[in-house]
């Protein structure tokens, strides 16, 4: 399995009970190895003035978490209770959880993504980029219920694995799996072409050949889709349209593209998918 | 074993220690055959990798100025909040110490009189081979050469502290091969860079003591015999040792210091007793001279006439400088934490070239200009007859030559030293793996190792033999190297969309309200089930 160990990050918000019910639903199938439920303390110390509010406190503030934590285990997910555990990262410091984070090698990282729901969002944005662990971002309309995994492809390096963890996810959920392919056509270096049709076809056929390949390495046995874009469309928009339009509730993408450099940290599609507006869970696999 | 005494890291530190028992056998053992073989690479390497030297050493400087000056100047080595370690007066001598102060001494004299005597072009001993001549010293001994090791140092540097990497060589190929590094291919490198830098090392030390013994003879009339020498070896080893015990803050720190105060003085008496005006006056010029004519003499790679004059001098020294890398650029990484990039590249580019441009013009220019004006009939003959005592002729032309040249050789020695200690604790951190701070026995044993080293070579023969073997490691370290500028331009462009992300300020109002929430939340409920 590739993804087995796998960490939730919990910010104390309602949405901690959208993510704890998602993965409940996805333990069903997957029953992973291990369950961590993780809170980073954003602060060094709770303010005097904050602590002082509570005067008969028996416990210390971490401990509070962690218990809160433990409770929610047993409220959401309750089968979950022998491979799951809490764990409260305390300091404050970003860069030091991060580190720790990194240590642990957990497969996947399980991520909030609120639109409603109160909050920046600036936890969950560095998580992303900074972490080299794929993500899995839950957006608050999300249920749990997968039918339709779709895996946006440009045959990079990132290609194959995100395929991989697509194929594990729709084998194991039971699901349809659609590759999709977006084709940009650059009119601009074809001056002498009159026939665009035509120049699409070729693109097509191009993609189709390289897809076939693939398709045989990781025995996949869904067909690729694909899409040409308008000359000014973010291929981005073109996958989240088609999602929607094909009702697909995970969309599993590689964290960079053929063209994103390493001055990126995740590929503009990817950046695209998970911005607030867009409501299909996303699951970035990194290398 | 105990961990107290010996932290080795066995892949790197055993097949490195066979290797050179290996080497020094075959070279003593086959002897001339041997040495002839690593000459006829070593010419080999200049004559059909010359210009690829001369090119990707342009390449260095320039990635190095834009490293420093372009938009990652601001990254700060060991992250926002690292602290410097030492002082910057003590970092810049012990960078300089390390980098070029033991070449200095030796060539600082002799290579603008050879120059001016034999030019590649023209005729020698003219007004103009004189401005030749200092122009091609600077390109020798100049930006070119410390970009090389601010190139290296800082490649190790930012991925020791910033990326919590060992400080090794293998360290720099993260980006590149990934988590292989730890495996064979990063043992390979590290095995490599320990036999440079050991036998690098080994030799200067060797032929560095043969200049000791030569000024000695020359000054007091002490016997100039290997005897001489050895004993020299054993006591610069011993002196080395002790400071290699004390540790980088104490001992190399200490030296490295002195080093710095004594050649000032040095400089200074020159600068006062010399022709002062000659020099202020053309120190100015030369560095104007250079700066107009660096593109011309620095891409020169004598493609219309090959006399074979490049292979000697610019091309060797682009070899030497590459294939000492390893150990100067992992001694300026190990004292460069807390810098930022621009103070990097300011502190190990820019700043020392222009005081070793001031120490060429005030040694070689003003001997040159001895010899232009007959200040002393056929000076530079005798200069260029010996460079080991070129630095001692150039002193009798002083008042005080005596106390001058007891000076001079006070300074090679301890020069050596420094050589010796920081190249023990650079090939002591490879061979532990990479920790900063290795056990005291280990770093004793190498300590020793590089004595043992030149003291045999010395006795066998067979000095030359591995200096050129040393030299011709700049070939496979000049791949690495350029592997390195894409490795470290990599690197920095992820730290600064990192850094980007890192400084995000998340809403702790907000943060600490909501904790507050769930602890009243949580009494409440506690209430209630009483």
């Amino acid at each position: 399995m590739i993804l087995s160990n796998i960490a939730i990050l919990l910010d104390l918000s309602e949405m901690d009970n959208i993510l704890l019910n998602y993965i409940k639903r996805l333990n069903e199938k997957y029953h992973f190895k291990a369950i961590h439920l993780i809170h980073f303390m954003e602060v060094e110390e709770m303010p005097p003035e904050i602590l002082s509010l509570f005067p008969d406190l028996d416990q210390s503030v971490d401990e509070m978490i962690a218990q809160e934590m433990r409770e929610q285990i047993d409220e959401f997910m309750p089968k979950c209770g022998e491979v799951a555990d809490v764990y409260v990262h305390q300091g404050g410091k970003m860069e030091a959880f991060l580190e720790w984070m990194e240590n642990q090698s957990f497969d996947l990282v399980v991520l909030g993504k609120k639109a409603a729901i109160h909050g920046s969002g600036i936890f969950s944005g560095k998580m992303v980029r900074l972490l080299n662990t794929s993500t899995l971002f839950v957006s608050e309309m999300a249920r749990g219920d997968i039918h339709k995994v779709m895996v946006p492809i440009d045959f990079s390096e990132y290609t194959n694995n995100a395929l991989k963890v697509a194929k594990e996810a729709s084998d194991l959920l039971s699901t349809e799996l659609i590759p999709v392919h977006g084709i940009k056509v650059n009119m601009q270096y074809y001056p002498y072409v009159k026939d665009r049709e035509e120049l699409n076809d070729h693109f097509i056929k191009a993609a189709k050949k390289k897809y076939e390949k693939l398709r045989e390495k990781l025995k996949i046995k869904a067909d690729c889709q694909y899409f040409v874009l308008a000359e000014d469309g973010h291929i981005s928009k073109t996958i989240y349209d088609q999602a929607t339009f094909q009702s697909a509730d995970l969309i599993v993408v590689g964290s960079k593209g053929k063209a994103d450099g390493s001055d990126l940290l995740i590929g503009s599609v990817a950046e695209r998918l998970i911005s607030h507006d867009k409501n299909i869970p996303v699951l970035i696999v990194k290398k | 074993m105990s961990k107290k005494y010996f932290d080795i890291h066995g892949p790197v530190f055993w097949p490195a220690t066979i290797l050179i028992v290996l080497f020094i056998s075959v070279t003593l053992i086959v002897g001339k055959p041997m040495a002839d073989i690593f000459q006829s690479t070593q010419d080999a390497i200049s004559v059909n990798f010359g210009w690829l030297f001369i090119v990707a050493v342009n390449l260095f400087f320039i990635f190095s100025l834009y490293i420093g000056f372009g938009r990652f100047g601001n990254i700060r080595l060991g992250g926002e909040d690292a602290e410097k370690e030492f002082s910057t007066p003590a970092w810049f001598a012990m960078l300089f110490s390390a980098g070029m102060g033991i070449g200095i001494l030796f060539w600082g004299v002799a290579e603008p009189v050879y120059h001016y005597m034999n030019p590649p072009f023209g005729e020698g001993s003219t007004l103009e081979s004189a401005e030749k001549a200092m122009n091609l010293t600077f390109l020798h001994w100049g930006f070119h050469a410390w970009g090389i090791y601010a190139l290296v140092g800082l490649s190790l540097a930012f991925f020791a502290f910033n990326r919590n990497q060992p400080l090794t060589i293998r360290s720099v190929f993260l980006p590149v091969l990934g988590k292989r590094v730890h495996g064979p291919i990063g043992n390979i490198i590290d095995v490599f860079a320990v036999l440079a830098t050991l036998f690098g090392l080994a030799t200067s030390l060797g032929l560095g003591v043969k200049q000791v013994s030569g000024g000695l003879h020359h000054v007091f009339g002490t016997p100039n015999t290997v005897l001489m020498q050895v004993f020299l070896i054993i006591a610069i080893t011993l002196v080395a040792t002790i400071s290699v015990v004390t540790g980088i803050k104490r001992g190399v720190r200490f030296l490295s210091e002195w080093n710095v105060r004594i050649a000032a003085f040095l400089l200074l008496m020159v600068l006062i007793l010399g022709p002062s005006l000659f020099i202020f006056k053309s120190f100015i010029q030369n560095i104007g001279n250079y700066l107009n004519e660096m593109l011309v003499v620095s891409t020169w790679t004598e493609a219309y006439r090959d006399r074979g004059w490049q292979g000697g001098w610019t091309v060797f020294y682009w070899a030497w400088w590459v294939s000492w890398s390893p150990f100067v650029g992992m001694f300026i990484a190990r004292v460069s934490k807390g810098r930022t990039i621009r103070e990097f590249i300011f502190g190990v580019l820019l700043v020392p070239s222009v005081i070793t441009f001031l120490w060429l013009t005030a040694f070689g220019g003003s001997a040159i200009f001895m010899d232009i004006k007959g200040v002393s009939e056929g000076l530079g003959e005798r200069i260029i007859a010996d460079e080991s005592t070129a630095l001692f002729v150039f002193f009798e032309q002083f008042p005080l030559s005596n106390l001058l040249s007891v000076v001079g050789i006070l300074l090679v020695i301890s020069f050596f030293v420094t050589s010796s200690d920081s190249g023990s604790l650079v090939i002591d951190s490879i061979t532990a793996g990479g920790k900063l701070d290795a056990p005291v026995a280990q770093r004793i044993f190498w300590a020793n190792t590089e004595g043992a080293v030149a003291a045999v070579l010395l006795l066998g023969g067979g000095l030359t033999a591995l200096q050129t073997a040393a030299v011709t490691t700049g070939l496979p370290f000049l791949f690495i190297l350029i592997v390195m500028m894409y490795s470290l331009h990599k690197g920095l462009s992820s730290e600064m969309a990192r850094s980007k992300y890192l400084s995000q300020s998340q809403d702790k109002k907000s943060y600490e309200k909501k904790i507050a929430g769930m602890i009243a939340k949580r009494l409440i409920k506690k209430e209630e089930k009483k």
